[in-house]
């Protein structure tokens, strides 16, 4: 059953996918987790990707250039999260409410819109996207080197974004803030943390990232658009954000173990044909509930999470 | 005041008209689980649904991306609507199309590819004709007698075609085995990629996708890894001339617009009604180069031997 563990060739091809099916859902939990630092809740992580991965076909079909096609889903992923923060941060709604509504507004408009300008079909479309391209030393580390140090850019890009994200929340003046708002934002204010000004500028941001992970699937993965490409990722991501304890590291772990076992899953499901492969299908899940419960420890969500802050009101 | 009684008498006539209009025409609608422009099953439907305008006297409607829990509501609408006739597009409509019938005893439903039903008339292919003939040639040209197919969920079509598949498969290779994976969401584009690759790297060498959208992530895999797709409903010569072995189609646009002549000619039974291999002009693609020319007249030979029930299926 598992002896493909023990082939190279087969084993890099088991993590290489696994990682593969990962790097969308790690864009948009660390997105995910820089706006629920800030204490805002972003439900619309599922829309912010589908937006970004029609921007990106959109983009990338239009100019040739696939950072073309980056540079308009980033645009894209940030506008939403302007909507997001006027709805949800200035207007005081629900940002479930809101989140849901931008995921349902994202799933019908990018349909209708990819009809409108791709009317041959965005499917049918073979998109010059990033291509893998190893890097110089690091890619002749024996097997990680293939795995990990000849991806495309995009990869190389996450693995930057996922240090940088650690870096400026845990290590900086700036992440300091972040989390206050998060935790306590009328004492963050007292102290002279501009409040609103730092959670529109993290949800923005935090969209923005969601969406290149939309980018992702369509630039680096299959090069192509076509409705609801992202199928539930986004929702995933929502998970891993949980699992990973609101640490952006940690919440990149989870993505990887929901992609690893995911791949693990599809393959073992070949191999064992006796076994009902729902038994599979499941198996991500139960992992993730298995290391749910296995994290001892209090789960700490950012206490100000999805509250609104009006500098009048007590 | 002539002018205006003239103008009024003309409004009438035109209203008479209209109304006349939709009296006579032959009302059908069809109701769709994905999308019009999937380049797949729905899109056949569609197309069907629009031939069958031609015969002259039919009105055409359809309701895309229906969840199996707004089933009956959409298809109760149209017959509360006046429509004639009903097309469940897929297997999963026959519970709907039961309750359907037994409310509106005068209008008549089809589903495609469902169970047999008391009281509904369902469309059926004969999966397992049109997989064996691709198992053939996929036998044939394989180098290890290792096949995959990959579906999004246990359904039993699928299970027919895998039958076929194999026996397809057991004329070149008696020991040769069809890995199968499920990868539990019909448009996931990049999943069913990954999973692609997953079996190649089990030495799978010709692959069967029987999704909806998501069949081009395992048309890419396939281009991508120098190995082969063949399709058993659609021509995937369209998407990829180079990875496409052959494939045949399964006129599913041609059984609608039967379905809708046969209704409006009054001599649609409810009843199981079986399309085995013939039934429809244009149900083979075009051979890849790599197939010799033996091998395409044994398909041949073995079309007859499926028409005159020669072959069996176990």
């Amino acid at each position: 059953m598992f002896n493909f563990l023990f082939d190279a060739h087969q084993l890099s091809d088991f993590l290489g996918s696994g990682i593969g099916l990962s790097v969308p859902l790690i864009f948009a939990a660390v997105g995910g987790v820089i706006c629920e630092r800030a204490g805002v809740f972003n439900i619309a992580l599922e829309g912010q990707m589908l937006l970004g991965a029609l921007a990106a076909a959109v983009g990338a079909n239009l100019s040739g250039s696939a950072e073309v096609g980056l540079i308009s889903a980033v645009l894209t992923g940030a506008l939403s999260g302007v909507l997001l923060s006027i709805l949800g941060v200035s207007l005081r709604g629900n940002q479930i409410v809101i989140g849901l509504a931008i995921t349902l507004f994202a799933s019908g408009f990018t349909s209708f819109m990819s009809r409108v300008l791709f009317p041959e079909g965005a499917n049918s479309l073979r998109l010059d996207g990033f291509r893998p391209f190893g890097l110089p030393l690091l890619e002749n580390i024996p097997f990680f080197g293939k795995i990990l140090f000849q991806q495309d850019a995009l990869f190389y890009l996450m693995l930057i974004l996922v240090a940088v994200t650690m870096f400026v929340i845990y290590r900086t003046q700036l992440g300091l803030s972040i989390r206050a708002i998060g935790e306590n934002p009328g004492a963050a204010d007292t102290a002279g943390v501009p409040v609103m000004l730092l959670r529109y500028s993290c949800v923005i941001a935090g969209s923005a990232i969601a969406a290149i992970g939309g980018a992702y699937i369509v630039l680096a993965q299959v090069f192509l658009f076509s409705d609801n490409i992202t199928a539930g990722k986004g929702f995933i991501a929502l998970g891993a954000i949980v699992l990973g304890r609101w640490n952006p590291l940690f919440a990149t772990l989870a993505c990887l173990l929901f992609g690893v076992f995911d791949a693990l899953q599809l393959r073992m499901q070949a191999t064992q044909p006796d076994i009902p492969a729902q038994l599979f299908a499941a198996m991500p899940y139960v992992i993730s509930i298995l290391a749910f419960v296995g994290l001892i420890g209090l789960v700490h969500p950012p206490a100000a999470g999805g509250k609104h802050y009006d500098r009048e009101v007590r | 005041m002539l002018n205006r009684n003239g103008l009024l008498a003309t409004v009438a006539i035109l209203a008479g008209m209209t109304y006349q209009a939709l009296a006579d025409d032959f009302r059908v609608a069809a109701v769709l689980p994905g999308v019009v422009t999937d380049k797949s099953f729905n899109q056949q439907v569609f197309e069907g649904l629009k031939a069958s305008e031609k015969l002259g006297g039919v009105e055409i409607a359809y309701t895309e991306k229906v969840t199996q829990a707004e089933q009956v509501e959409v298809m109760s609408d149209y017959a509360r609507r006046g429509y004639n006739l009903i097309v469940g597009a897929g297997g999963e409509y026959v519970d709907a199309a039961k309750r359907i019938r037994s409310q509106f005893p005068d209008v008549s439903v089809v589903v495609l590819n469902g169970a047999e039903t008391e009281n509904v008339t369902t469309l059926m292919f004969e999966h397992e004709q049109f997989a064996y003939l691709v198992g053939l040639v996929a036998g044939r040209v394989s180098k290890n007698g290792t096949l995959a197919a990959l579906t999004a969920q246990p359904i039993p079509a699928f299970d027919r075609v895998v039958k076929g598949f194999t026996t397809g498969l057991h004329v070149s290779h008696p020991e040769g085995k069809v890995l199968t994976t499920l990868t539990n969401d019909w448009s996931d584009v990049a999943k069913a990629k990954a999973a692609s690759v997953n079996l190649i790297s089990q030495g799978a060498d010709v692959l069967l996708p029987y999704l909806d959208g998501a069949y081009l992530g395992v048309v890419q895999a396939a281009d991508e890894k120098g190995v082969y797709v063949v399709g058993v409903a659609q021509d995937l010569a369209v998407d990829d001339p180079k990875a496409n072995l052959f494939s045949t189609i399964q006129d599913y646009g041609g059984m609608v617009s039967w379905s809708v002549a046969k209704a409006k000619a009054g001599e649609l039974e409810a009843k199981r009604y079986d399309f085995g291999v013939g039934s429809f002009p244009n149900e083979m693609g075009p051979f890849n180069d790599v197939v010799p020319q033996n091998v395409r007249d044994e398909v041949k030979a073995a079309v007859e031997d499926l028409k005159a029930g020669k072959v069996t299926f176990k």
